[in-house]
């Protein structure tokens, strides 16, 4: 029986290699897409969710989720600042993540109410339990835990790729999911149902190369070079910004947890701890772990490595799955 | 035409009496009305406020909202900074009396809230509605704080946010803050700059615009359920401020929230009503405080603000209302 889940993205280049995964695995039974503001601003993480959808024929509902975090922006000393550095690659600007991907334009429409309020009417009523796969800023979720607790009932896991024990990436201290929205993070976190932290540490160990990317290119399906593509132009971002030990190699940190949920070994050294997220100062967003003899209680699962010829012939056996490239 | 409106409440005594008013004011129509955490927790400000409508012969839908903060109770710091607060005791005839009762003295009701939660029912009413609604939220923020997180655009259909809340030269909760303010500062703060008209009905009205045990007195001379309930709650609170905070005018309460709903009745109850800059602390000493902007050139303005109160005519308008009750409830005293 395939495990019936609930994406909720901001795509970005990596959600949609995890969208693709999802879409095309047996293993997995995509019930719907939730949007959110991340990577880029909601307009375009929604449409690129939609654009994805139509470029696999797929018939899984979008709905748009929020604009803005929980409270980070109400300050004016918590306003992110815009220091990205540019990387120039063949005389073209390349970016981590492109405004909208290069496919094209969405026919199809996002469902017309928002994502906080499909979580909490969806969960009421689920006759069985759904894994929640949350690959950008938690927003959405820590809105329907407000709105309503009681869903966690209906949640068999909750899959979130966000946080960094020794590695971080936006700041010295944080990812930048859960820096975006630390306060939901926390929501989520402590909401009670069982949380499997996909951190940076694992994203950064099961990297994809470009010579996994040349596989999934020869596989001649619309996927297959779709996620050729979008890994090339991650590799050019991380050799530019923030080289791995692998050489030519991206994280594709949310395709990760679509891994996980179809070969849990995929994940290594995933240690059951406690953990809270900073808030402010230099700690912002910093998933921090209680690492002390006596601990506060487990609240979560965190792995600290991952296994890239696993992931990415997983990568590889979905694609194949998607169909063949027009002449 | 009576002005469409939803009450956002935490009932609560001073709610109670602001929801007898909308209910029996001809100048409105409560088309619903939200629950929060806040005086009590949820569950009873719920089952208050069904109460009530139920002792009213009334049909109004209630939507269950919130059960704490967006955020403000993440952190151990906000949670033991307030355990540390010291609140002066009342007692009465040997008994501990509150500001706030945890159940209405009136008949237990069957009724049940609404299915959809209080911050869904906002976003699914407000994208839907056909002309223009008047929200009065008189708890705790959070329930539109999370509407207007799920979906910004619900202000469109917004008229008029009409908040009890903070306080400029008076406060309650905090040597800065009022308390449905310091509950949830951070959902003050989005409902303050989501852009919709907001009218601030702070501390320094509703401390002006009191009533008084004679105005009780004239409550009970009405002697209509609705009058002899709300004489009651008002009697309670006259009692816990005459401990607890003593105001100008001897033997007098703030009946806070019912203002609110007397200045959509007849706006000139609140005086010297300025167009401001509001914003609201978010941590420390100054978290659930409402900062005016004072300076000349002050930040883009975002609310007015009352400093004053007209206690006669609120009397009035109260009484007003009163006297339409055609229910046969009854005060159940212990």
């Amino acid at each position: 029986m395939p495990r019936k889940i609930i994406l909720d993205v901001d795509t970005g280049s990596d959600d949609a290699v995890a969208i693709m995964s999802a879409i095309l695995s047996p293993d997995v039974q995509l019930e719907a897409l939730c949007s959110v503001a991340g990577n880029k601003e909601i307009e375009y993480t929604t449409e690129n969710t939609l654009r994805v959808v139509q470029l696999l024929k797929a018939d899984v509902p979008v709905y748009r989720g929020a604009k803005y975090p929980l409270v980070k922006f109400l300050c004016p000393d918590r306003l992110p600042e815009d220091e990205h550095l540019e990387v120039v690659h063949d005389g073209k600007v390349v970016q981590m993540h492109s405004d909208y991907l290069d496919i094209p334009e969405a026919k199809i429409k996002e469902q017309p109410i928002s994502a906080a309020e499909f979580y909490v009417k969806y969960l009421r009523e689920a006759k069985e339990p759904v894994t929640l796969v949350a690959v950008g800023p938690l927003t959405n979720l820590a809105l329907a835990f407000r709105i309503d607790p009681t869903i966690v009932k209906n949640i068999e896991e909750i899959v979130i790729m966000g946080g960094g024990y020794n590695i971080t990436n936006c700041t010295p201290t944080a990812e930048f999911n859960i820096w975006y929205d630390p306060e939901a993070a926390e929501i989520v976190i402590n909401s009670g149902a069982k949380v499997t932290l996909v951190p940076l540490d694992a994203t950064h160990a099961a990297c994809i190369t470009l010579d996994d990317c040349k596989r999934f290119r020869a596989l001649n399906t619309v996927a297959g070079k779709f996620i050729a593509e979008l890994c090339e132009q991650r590799i050019i971002v991380h050799n530019a910004t923030q080289p791995l030990d692998v050489p030519d190699a991206a994280a594709v940190h949310d395709a990760l947890c679509i891994a996980y949920l179809i070969d849990p070994t995929v994940l290594k050294d995933v240690r059951h701890v406690h953990c809270n997220v900073g808030f402010r100062d230099f700690c912002e967003g910093q998933t921090i772990l209680d690492m002390r003899y006596f601990t506060e209680p487990a609240n979560c699962w965190f792995a600290f490595d991952g296994d890239r010829f696993k992931f990415a012939d997983i990568l590889c056996d979905l694609a194949a799955k998607s169909e063949p490239l027009a002449e | 035409m009576p002005r469409k409106v939803i009450l956002d409440v935490d009932t609560g005594s001073d709610d109670a009496v602001a929801l007898c008013e909308a209910v029996l004011s001809p100048d409105i129509e409560l088309v619903a009305a939200c629950t929060v955490w806040g005086n009590q927790p949820v569950e009873n400000t719920t089952d208050n406020t069904l109460r009530l409508f139920d002792a009213l012969g009334v049909d109004v839908p209630v939507y269950k909202g919130a059960n704490t903060a967006m955020t403000k109770y993440l952190c151990h710091d906000y949670v033991e900074f307030n355990a540390n607060k010291i609140r002066p005791k009342a007692m009465k005839d040997g008994k501990e009396v509150h500001m706030h009762s945890a159940h209405l003295p009136i008949a237990p009701t069957d009724r049940k809230p609404e299915d959809m939660p209080a911050a869904c029912f906002y976003v699914d009413y407000l994208r839907h509605a056909t002309e223009k609604v008047t929200l009065i939220p008189v708890g705790p923020l959070t329930n539109l704080g999370l509407a207007l997180r799920i979906a910004p655009d619900i202000i469109e259909n917004i008229e008029e946010i009409v908040i009890m809340g903070g306080g400029s030269k008076v406060t309650n909760a905090d040597p800065w803050s009022e308390a449905n303010i310091m509950h949830d500062p951070e959902a003050a703060q989005i409902v303050a700059e989501c852009g919709a008209r907001v009218v601030w009905v702070p501390l320094d009205a509703t401390h002006k615009a009191v009533i008084t045990l004679d105005d009780c007195k004239r409550f009970r001379e009405i002697g209509t359920f609705a009058a002899n309930f709300c004489a009651y709650e008002c009697e309670q609170r006259i009692f816990m401020h005459d401990v607890g905070q003593p105001l100008d005018i001897p033997h007098s309460a703030a009946v806070h929230d019912a203002l609110c709903v007397a200045y959509v009745i007849d706006p000139t109850v609140l005086t010297d009503l300025r167009h401001v800059h509001v914003e609201v602390g978010l941590s420390g000493y100054g978290e659930g405080q409402t900062i005016i902007d004072q300076r000349a050139y002050t930040r883009p303005k975002n609310g007015w603000f009352a400093y004053d109160g007209d206690r006669f005519k609120f009397v009035d308008i109260l009484c007003d209302c009163f006297k339409r009750d055609k229910s046969t409830a009854k005060v159940i005293e212990e």
